[in-house]
């Protein structure tokens, strides 16, 4: 008697316990991503970083990047 | 020595705003392929978004020669960057061209990603591509 009474009681810790569970498991990550934004982002990054270089190799090699008057 | 090459440059300095056609004069003494030069002018040469330049129509022998080895010279200079800022050759060539489309002198042609040439023309905006600042 005592025993089924145990078991009953062990059996509804158990469901108890397990539906918390459950609904933890409907937490999804977003179906869109965002890392087709990311790229952009990063290639503006890096070029934006890049610019001070950029400008300092135009400037050093002018047979490579014809100046002035073509470009003032 | 010295003094020569200041004189020299100062001359070119005042001397290209004031002539009509500067270009063909300045450009050997700058070490520019003239040939380019002109056709830069013209118009038949541009820049690319890219950040090589390429040919609006067809070029004559000497002017792809000239172009090309001018493109040659930039690949290099892109890889030697890249490696430097651990990034792509590639990208360096695009962040090039985003400061060389921002400085287009009237007349000059130049292409956008879409592959289409366009002249630049006095106050018109140039839509650079979106990863420019």
């Amino acid at each position: 008697m005592t025993r089924s009474w145990t078991r009953a009681a062990q059996l509804a810790v158990g469901v108890a316990a397990a539906i918390p569970l459950t609904g933890c498991i409907s937490v999804k990550a977003p179906d869109k991503p965002i890392d087709v934004n990311l790229n952009v982002n990063i290639k503006q990054q890096v070029v934006v970083t890049l610019q001070q270089d950029v400008q300092q190799m135009i400037q050093k090699n002018p047979q490579a990047f014809p100046p002035a008057p073509t470009r003032p | 020595m010295r003094e020569i090459f200041v004189s020299v440059a100062a001359a070119i300095l005042v001397a290209a705003p004031a002539m009509g056609q500067p270009t063909a004069v300045a450009a050997p003494a700058m070490g520019q392929p003239t040939a380019v030069a002109q056709a830069v002018q013209a118009g038949q040469v541009g820049e690319r978004y890219d950040g090589y330049m390429g040919f609006v129509g067809d070029p004559s022998a000497e002017l792809r020669r000239q172009v090309s080895a001018i493109n040659l010279r930039r690949r290099n200079l892109y890889i030697q960057l890249a490696e430097r800022r651990n990034v792509t050759a590639q990208l360096v060539g695009m962040a090039t061209a985003c400061q060389l489309l921002s400085q287009l002198t009237v007349g000059e042609a130049y292409q956008l990603s879409d592959g289409v040439w366009r002249r630049y023309s006095s106050g018109q905006k140039v839509t650079l591509p979106g990863y420019c600042r």
